[in-house]
């Protein structure tokens, strides 16, 4: 049609033309309301006869109303629902009127209500800030319960109760500068709160420390560090430490002496070693055990107090006073030192041996040096030690001295050969014994004063007062005989003492070597004077002493020194030379040493030689009137060569 | 000259030698801890002197010895004659589980060794000692002869052999954890 009506564009025009399409193309057709019109008559018009033509119009117009009708009641219908939505909507309106009112009312409540919120809100978050800064506080400055607990009331002590009581120092060491920073009130506060609780601590410590060292019984008691630790911590209070040392004294002296007790009686295992006790017949042994018993006792003793005191101490505090240690062993000892006083003081009253009371006085000597080493000076045991020593000495000096007097109240005359007599050797004997001992024994003799001088007082002294007695009780000996066996006698003696005999300390020895010397001096007087008299000089030089002090004048003048007798007795003195067996006096033959015997002769024929110069020398001076004498004369040096 | 127990002991205790060693007056003393069988042992050690001349008070220290170290000089046979009067003394005076160890010392001269090993071995066999031969001069052998001392005294421990604590035997132990601490070995041996 379009294409039609496109091509016929021209046409169009035409009236005709248009009805023609008009007919051609009724619009009707194509209208829907045309077509739904017909549509519906088709319903009540179903058959197109003229009866049906007719009716159709009033058919029409009844259905019409019909519709209409049906149209108001439908109308109706709404009408009454729109009429209840409008009641409806009416109350909806006054409930949302009231709802709006009542919203209003809340937004202006809530307004008040968030500014609550707000504010509360900022107030909890310094309230956190605060409840932080409080706990780091509390952190900082406080302990947990538990804490406390453990430093007050904990029956054991490990590391945490030192960590804990580390930060009661820390808190109180904060506290001070609390103090000077910001609130005074509160650092005090808490300062007197922590020295409280470390004053329980200490106190919780101390008792710790001192059941710990209580119960040290054993011989070898093993330290821990907690131990240690918890010492070094008490011991920041000197009095806490003093009692806490004390309890450990205490135990361990009453352990050592049932150990030694235990050695005493009942020995190793099965008795074996032998209890101490069993030797107490053999009083050398017996007190050589005990001492040595001591000894490493106290050397044990010694290495458990470096142990607890001076070793691997962590965070040392306190400086230990090395001093203290000798004096605590000192303590520890004494129970078990004085068991071991008694019973040296006992065997050393029943001993009946002197060589066996020197052997034990030697031992004791000995062990007051190895004791000494532990002990240092000033200390009780030490001087114990030294009681004993010198009562040793006393007893064995009594023990000479018995010896001594028995010695003196028996004294014989010397025998022909002015040999010391039996009962001098035999003295002589346990002198020699007594000093071999000592040499072979622990303590050196050497510096020994005290006993050097008991040797000296007792025995030396008491054999020089003997040979003398005894020399004096023969009337018939000759002065030269007397000094003989007096020198004989005390050369012996000098002799066995020489090896122990150390000059510089007054001992006594040094008197016998004064006595020996005054009694050789007085026999090469002797000597001199017997060759002298043997040669008839002796009347000459007596004459020439007495003239050569008081005379003055030629000597030829003076009585008894006439050139006749000087020539007498020098041609007697020139006989005498070849005769050189009549030189000495017969006796010194019996002077046992030969070195001395030398000296003697020596030093007697010296004498003779220098008055025999001094002689010539007289002789040969014209002043003294001798003329031509002393041509006749030997020369000193010719007389010195025959005699010396 | 001895045969070199203070040489000995100082080797072990110091790790050093001691030229020119001094003879013992009397009795000295030192110590060192070790470990056994996992545990600390802490020994003391008495020195004793050998001369003669010091027998009335060295004697006294083999009582409470765990263990006793005899040592001869190989390069001098009388020291090691002198053997067997030494081991009476010590099997006298200590108790009878106490560890007896024969130490032939001096190995560094060896050219100059009178006794052999085998001949010693066999009188330490015969009397059921344990034996070694040291060299305190060089330290050979000085740690294992007194460790091993400390180890057979321990072994006996644990095999109950010694009872530890018990007045004179020279061991005593920890009483919570089974810790020997010191036996006290003295050393003692044949003079020159």
């Amino acid at each position: 049609m379009t294409s039609l009506d496109h091509g016929d564009t021209a046409h169009n025009k035409n009236p005709l033309n248009k009805k023609l399409q008009k007919i051609l193309n009724p619009k009707f057709l194509s209208d829907i309301d045309t077509q739904d019109a017909l549509l519906a008559l088709s319903d009540f018009f179903p058959e197109n006869n003229v009866r049906s033509r007719r009716k159709l119009r009033s058919d029409t117009e009844l259905r019409g109303l019909r519709l209409n009708e049906e149209f108001l009641a439908s109308l109706e219908t709404v009408n009454s629902a729109l009429e209840q939505l409008s009641v409806e909507v009416k109350s909806i309106d006054s409930c949302y009127k009231d709802m709006t009112a009542r919203l209003g009312e809340t937004r202006e409540r809530c307004a008040e209500v968030l500014e609550q919120t707000a504010t509360l809100q900022k107030e909890m978050q310094q309230v956190e800030k605060r409840s932080l800064l409080l706990d780091a506080f509390c952190h900082k400055f406080q302990l947990s319960s538990q804490e406390t607990q453990l430093l007050e009331q904990a029956d054991e002590v490990g590391p945490s109760f030192f960590q804990a009581l580390r930060k009661v120092q820390h808190i109180h060491t904060d506290c001070q500068t609390l103090i000077r920073s910001s609130d005074l009130h509160v650092g005090l506060e808490i300062m007197e709160s922590m020295a409280g609780i470390q004053e329980r601590a200490y106190e919780n410590l101390f008792r710790w420390c001192q059941r710990t060292c209580r119960s040290f019984t054993g011989e070898f008691p093993v330290f821990t560090h907690e131990l240690k630790n918890a010492l070094q911590i008490v011991s920041q209070r000197e009095a806490l430490r003093v009692y806490v040392l004390d309890d450990y004294v205490t135990t361990r002296r009453s352990s050592l002496v049932r150990s030694f007790i235990d050695s005493l009686t009942l020995g190793g295992p099965g008795g074996n070693p032998k209890p101490i006790e069993m030797h107490s017949h053999d009083p050398v042994r017996y007190a050589s055990d005990l001492l040595g018993w001591l000894h490493q006792a106290m050397a044990s003793e010694n290495e458990l107090l470096v142990a607890l005191l001076l070793q691997d101490i962590p965070d040392s505090v306190v400086s230990v006073d090395k001093s203290e240690i000798p004096m605590l062993l000192n303590r520890i000892c004494e129970g078990a030192s004085h068991m071991v006083k008694v019973r040296l003081e006992q065997i050393l009253s029943n001993v009946i041996d002197s060589m066996d009371l020197f052997r034990i006085s030697n031992n004791i000597r000995f062990y007051q040096n190895v004791y000494h080493g532990f002990l240092g000076d000033n200390s009780e045991l030490l001087k114990f030690v030294a009681d004993m020593y010198e009562l040793s000495l006393k007893l064995f000096a009594k023990h000479l001295n018995g010896h001594a007097s028995k010695l003196l109240e028996s004294v014989s005359e010397p025998p022909f050969d002015l040999e010391p007599t039996i009962q001098f050797t035999e003295s002589l004997t346990l002198l020699r014994s007594i000093l071999s001992l000592e040499n072979t024994s622990v303590a050196p003799l050497e510096g020994n004063r005290p006993l050097l001088h008991t040797i000296y007082e007792s025995l030396v002294a008491p054999l020089i007062e003997y040979a003398t007695i005894s020399a004096s009780l023969d009337s018939t000996l000759s002065q030269a005989e007397l000094l003989i066996y007096q020198i004989n006698c005390c050369d012996r003696l000098h002799q066995g003492l020489a090896l122990y005999y150390s000059t510089g300390e007054e001992t006594g020895f040094e008197k016998l070597l004064v006595q020996l010397q005054t009694h050789q001096d007085r026999l090469i007087q002797e000597q001199a004077s017997f060759f002298l008299s043997k040669a008839k000089l002796n009347i000459i030089h007596m004459h020439y002493l007495t003239a050569d002090k008081s005379y003055e004048g030629a000597l030829s003048l003076y009585s008894g020194l006439e050139s006749d007798s000087l020539l007498q007795a020098i041609l007697s003195l020139q006989q005498l030379l070849a005769l050189p067996d009549q030189h000495p006096i017969p006796q010194l033959d019996c002077l046992r040493s030969k070195k001395i015997r030398d000296y003697i002769l020596g030093s007697g024929m010296r004498l003779v030689c220098d008055f025999y110069t001094s002689l010539h020398s007289s002789i040969s001076d014209p002043s003294n009137g001798y003329g031509d004498l002393k041509d006749k004369l030997h020369q000193p040096s010719e007389i010195e060569h025959l005699l010396l | 000259m001895g045969v070199g127990k203070s040489c000995l002991l100082h080797q072990f205790t110091e790790r050093k030698f001691m030229s020119d060693c001094p003879h013992t007056i009397g009795v000295e003393f030192g110590t060192r801890i070790i470990e056994a069988g996992n545990q600390k042992i802490k020994l003391q050690i008495w020195d004793t002197a050998g001369q003669e001349r010091f027998r009335a008070v060295t004697r006294s220290y083999y009582r409470g010895a765990a263990g006793a170290l005899m040592v001869y000089d190989i390069t001098r046979r009388n020291t090691y004659n002198h053997l067997s009067s030494w081991l009476t003394d010590a099997r006298n005076l200590t108790n009878p589980n106490t560890v007896i160890f024969l130490i032939g010392n001096k190995t560094d001269l060896e050219a100059q060794r009178e006794v052999t090993y085998e001949e010693a071995k066999q009188f330490a066999d015969e009397n059921g000692l344990l034996f070694m031969e040291t060299s305190a001069k060089s330290g050979e052998k000085v740690e294992d002869a007194f460790v091993d001392t400390a180890r057979k005294i321990h072994q006996n421990i644990l095999d109950g052999s010694i009872e530890p604590n018990m007045a004179d035997n020279g061991v005593t132990e920890k009483r919570d954890t089974l810790r020997p601490a010191p036996p006290n070995p003295p050393k003692e041996s044949c003079s020159c």
